[in-house]
């Protein structure tokens, strides 16, 4: 009779043979042993004191790797070797834990290594492969309980990032909740436009009291906001304009050479382009386009250029990023027309321009406003093309006023001067959490967004 | 030598689909089966859930029983299943690898030990193509006409001996010439392999198989030799089919 | 039909110019970089810039004209290589669990999950750097419970440590941050390659008895490389035009190589953050604090952009001999 059916006992679970309850101990023991070895682990990565478990949970290991061993060959008359090798290399890295000092050091390494880092790895190293042969043997040996077994080596790397994740997402959370209140949100951190029109009104005592206006975030909240409206609204009608040439005319090379641009423009270091920002706005500065790029404040006495750059001139180079992305949401709008619908008009006798307008565009809408979606969200985020020319939005906020975002001004607490990172440091998670919201907030429409088109494509 | 396959009452669908309801059917050993019948009658499902690939679609059940050698193989671990029982698809999809490494894929993945180049050999002479490959065994396969391929599938197909081989309409998609030699590995299959074919053209049914199974809307409607099939079927359906009334 | 017109009329002119803005922005941005960078080129000569010293008033032994960018490009390749070695596999895990390894389905729903995770602002991988480093890089890799006459006496120390523990900035918290803001790429792009695999061919390995392991070793991952190459190049390209985070967690100083050569405990700044920190003299807000510091600064981006055609170049030339090993 065939091999299987000898081994077949009492239960089976999902196809699986379990054989008898004797037959589980040992595996599950060692599923046991590598589950707590990775769990050990994870736990070790913040907690060093940990480390006076770690030799145990690898003797641990050793000894019931050793016992599946034995129990390998009772079951099934063979000596497994991966096994072997695998309580082998257990013992090996007791006997390397003894042999590494608590604090490692020298080579002139930039640092002191703590010995449970190699705890940690040889854990994981140990760990994943225990799991894994117990995993094979408990489910019965066979070519499927081999693929079962691979999923420990799946499951924890997806498994920690995931955890990381979430730890640093709520570590945002419970740091930013307490800063958050509508005071906070709704007074600006200084706003010299109130002050500057009380001094022309001449009314002194109010002006003084106006400067001392609260600590706050409003301006950088609307910031953001306007950031996002004035990139969509620059780039919209060049990145609909490219995704509806790239997937209605372009022929060829030229094509060819725009699709490469366009990719180009995503792939730029944000240095680049942070630097091109600096450029437009340095450049502009004496010119009479200086009112656009730069921006022009009146503090009460005279007409101040400003200091770094307007939202008009952030938003332009932002919008370099964001054509890319309405580009190819565009391009895939209008691909996925089915064919038929565009011979349907053309044979109607619409022209081209009709079947554009009226047939493929109203089509890619929903696909447009997911790539405007998203671009408003890299907007909201953008740091590094703020770096040279942002401000704290002291004069308020506008098109052609200094520009500032909340991105900007995380940045600013942590690396501005120590007056301001001192009065503003507690709301850093704040800001932090009102933005990561905003972002999150538009990829999850824009998420539901292309689970809609998705469904609507497909039903046709 | 070769096996038996039983089918059991299987009833078999996708979601909210049945697509079989209940067949009974006895796969002869060493013998030819043809399954025929109308589009969507249900063949590729029956054949599919024989090697238990129809698991690979989202929502497939399966109810009933298939008893390979008495063992039923719903309850068996599916990829030594698969080892004993091969397939031969439609379109030929052999893998973007030299002409050996095709044929010696799965041997290699079910680490058997056995002398490669004999086997190489072997199965490429059964398919009726180790003349025209011989000499370029490590050139890729993708640069095989289709029919070439298709038989070096079947040459993969029958490396790991399985018991059973199922064929999947195989020469639907080949050239009158590649499809006669095709036909004539699988004449030459017989005895040591179990073959089951579902085909549309009822010539190649008749022509090389010796048992016949005519299906329609998820039934088996008619079984029986090839012979008296194809001359005296018993059923008006079966009679309508062959005489090709409905396709 | 008129498809092949070459008449340009009405809503067909109106794309063509639209599109053209984007590709005129393109060429502005490049070849104001060119120019910018001239005077670095000029005056300083790509000797000086190629050399291992860098240095600026901040580090004690300011002589001018001292502007050697390969530091700050060997910081770039270490950063490179710790982001990636950590995003790569956990990438490639996630998109085999989403994939050929789903648990009943569980898998396909790490792909909103990543997508929601896309959305972090870099600029929050910065800010959350810090609790990376008081969990978990300061207790393993700087001594922190050590009492320091301890650490004084220990063998092999290089004597810069004593000065600057506790340390906040190297390249392995910066690697990691940037690991993790990458990983939401990634793995969608390496999910779409195994998906995009014909199933006809994974059919054919099952049919065969072979275990869905060994399918994916042998058969779908082999398929898509192309894939896997074009997300790794997203990566690699995110990872050297990270400003904010490298920043943030490293610094803007590159100041001679570091020894041992691939120790990322130390802070030598890639090459974006020291750009950054010559054109802004170090100082948020701030303007360069030597001519030609800012015109390096330009030269530096310059290089960043060659790199990132370099890696586009790569990758597509990849490609191209995958799709000719595995085209049909």
């Amino acid at each position: 009779m065939s091999a299987e059916s000898t081994q077949r006992r009492a239960i089976r679970l999902a196809g699986f043979s379990l054989g008898s309850l004797v037959d589980w101990i040992v595996p599950l023991v060692n599923l046991a042993a590598g589950l707590a070895a990775v769990i050990l682990a994870s736990l070790l990565t913040g907690n060093n004191d940990l480390e006076q478990y770690v030799i145990l949970l690898l003797g641990g290991m050793c000894v019931t790797l050793q016992l599946l061993f034995l129990d390998i060959y009772r079951k099934r008359k063979t000596w497994d070797i991966k096994v072997g090798l695998l309580a082998l290399l257990a013992l090996g890295f007791i006997a390397a834990l003894y042999w590494i000092p608590k604090y490692l050091t020298g080579w002139q390494i930039n640092g002191v290594i703590h010995q449970s880092l190699f705890g940690m790895i040889f854990l994981l190293a140990a760990g994943i492969p225990t799991m894994s042969v117990a995993l094979y043997d408990l489910l019965g040996a066979t070519p499927s309980a081999e693929d079962v077994s691979r999923y420990p080596l799946i499951l924890t790397p997806v498994a920690l990032a995931l955890a990381v994740y979430l730890l640093l997402i709520s570590q945002l959370v419970i740091q930013g909740r307490p800063g958050l209140s509508w005071e906070i949100i709704s007074k600006p951190y200084l706003n010299y436009s109130v002050p500057v029109k009380i001094m022309i009104a001449g009314d002194w005592p109010k002006w003084s009291a106006a400067l001392q206006e609260g600590v706050g975030i409003r301006n950088q909240i609307l910031g953001t906001g306007l950031l996002m409206l004035m990139t969509s609204l620059i780039s919209l009608p060049f990145g609909v304009g490219a995704g509806v040439f790239l997937s209605e005319y372009a022929r060829g090379g030229f094509g060819n050479f725009t699709r490469f641009v366009i990719t180009s423009l995503r792939s730029i270091s944000m240095l680049i382009l942070g630097f091109t920002a600096l450029s437009l706005v340095k450049a502009s500065s004496g010119t009479p386009l200086a009112f656009l790029f730069k921006g022009y404040q009146f503090d009460g006495f005279v007409w101040r250029e400003n200091q770094g750059g307007t939202f008009f001139a952030a938003s332009l180079v932002i919008s370099l990023l964001v054509i890319p992305v309405i580009c190819r949401a565009t391009e895939e709008g209008c691909r996925s027309l089915p064919n038929e619908l565009r011979e349907g008009s053309l044979a109607l006798g619409g022209s081209e321009e009709t079947t554009l307008w009226r047939i493929v565009l109203p089509w890619s809408l929903a696909n447009i406003v997911t790539g405007v979606l998203l671009g408003c969200a890299e907007a909201a985020g953008d740091m590094a093309i703020l770096m040279f020319i942002a401000g704290r939005g002291d004069y308020g906020v506008g098109p052609f006023k200094q520009v500032t975002s909340l991105a900007y001004m995380v940045f600013d607490i942590w690396f501005g001067e120590k007056s301001f990172h001192d009065t503003m440091s507690p709301y850093q998670f704040s800001a932090g959490l009102i933005l990561i919201t905003m972002t999150v907030g538009l990829g999850l429409i824009a998420l539901l967004l292309k689970r809609w088109l998705a469904l609507r494509h497909r039903g046709r | 030598m070769s096996s038996s396959i039983a089918v059991e009452q299987l009833t078999a669908g996708y979601n909210n689909n049945q697509v079989l309801k209940g067949i009974d059917l006895e796969i002869q050993p060493g013998k030819v089966t043809a399954l025929i019948g109308p589009s969507g009658c249900g063949k590729t499902t029956l054949l599919r859930s024989m090697n238990r690939l129809n698991e690979m679609t989202k929502g497939a059940y399966v109810q009933g029983q298939i008893c390979l050698d008495g063992e039923n193989i719903l309850e068996l671990d599916p990829i030594l299943l698969r080892r004993k029982v091969g397939m031969v698809f439609q379109k030929p999809n052999p893998f973007p690898m030299s002409i050996r490494e095709n044929v010696l894929y799965g041997i290699k993945a079910a680490k058997l030990k056995i002398d490669q180049t004999e086997i190489v050999k072997d199965s490429l002479m059964r398919a009726a193509i180790w003349e025209e490959v011989k000499d370029r065994l490590n050139d890729n396969a993708f640069g095989l006409s289709v029919g070439q391929q298709q038989r070096v599938c079947i040459a993969r197909c029958l490396a790991i001996s399985p018991k059973i081989i199922l064929m999947d309409e195989p020469a639907a998609a080949l050239d009158p010439s590649s499809s006669a030699k095709v036909e004539a590995s699988i004449v030459a299959m017989k005895d040591q392999y179990t073959v089951v074919i579902v085909t549309h053209n009822m010539q190649q049914a008749n022509r090389i198989s010796d048992y016949t199974a005519f299906m329609y809307l998820g039934e088996i409607v008619e079984y029986g030799e090839t012979e008296q099939i194809f001359n005296e079927p018993k059923r008006t359906e079966t009679k309508e089919y062959i005489a090709g009334r409905f396709g | 039909m008129n498809g092949q017109t070459k008449i340009l009329k009405g809503s067909r002119l109106a794309a063509l110019l639209l599109t053209l803005v984007p590709l005129l922005m393109f060429l502005a941005v490049v070849s104001n970089l060119v120019y910018a960078s001239l005077p670095a080129l000029t005056q300083a000569g790509l000797p000086v810039l190629f050399s291992t010293v860098f240095s600026t008033i901040f580090s004690g032994t300011y002589v001018e004209g001292q502007y050697g960018l390969t530091p700050s490009l060997w910081g770039t390749f270490l950063l490179l290589i710790t982001a990636l070695l950590i995003a790569f596999p956990v990438s490639l895990a996630m998109a085999i669990f989403a994939t050929e390894f789903s648990v009943r389905g569980v898998g396909q729903a790490i792909e909103p999950v990543l997508a929601l995770f896309s959305g972090i602002p870099p600029i929050l991988y910065g800010l959350l750097s810090v609790f990376v480093l008081t969990a978990f890089i300061q207790p393993k890799f700087t001594g922190m419970d050590l009492p320091d006459p301890l650490l004084r006496s220990m063998p092999g120390l290089s004597p810069a440590i004593y000065v600057l523990l506790p340390r906040n900035n190297s390249i392995l918290l910066g690697g990691i941050m940037i690991g993790l803001l990458i990983i939401p790429f990634m793995a969608p792009l390496m999910l779409d390659a195994i998906r995009s695999v014909p199933q006809s061919m994974k059919e054919a390995s099952l049919a065969l008895g072979a275990t869905r392991w060994h399918t994916l070793g042998h058969v779908t991952l082999p398929a898509a490389l192309s894939g896997i190459a074009a997300a790794l190049s997203l990566g690699a390209l995110k990872t050297i035009g990270e400003v904010v985070i490298a920043a943030w967690t490293i610094g803007y100083i590159a100041n001679g190589l570091p020894v041992p050569l691939f120790d990322i405990l130390e802070d030598k700044a890639p090459l974006a953050s020291a750009a950054a920190g010559l054109m802004s003299g170090l100082i948020p807000g701030g303007s360069p604090r030597h001519p030609l510091d800012g015109s390096v600064a330009y030269f530096s981006g310059l290089l960043l952009l060659l790199m990132a055609f370099a890696i586009m170049g790569a990758v597509s030339l990849a490609q191209r001999y995958l799709r000719r090993r595995f085209a049909r």
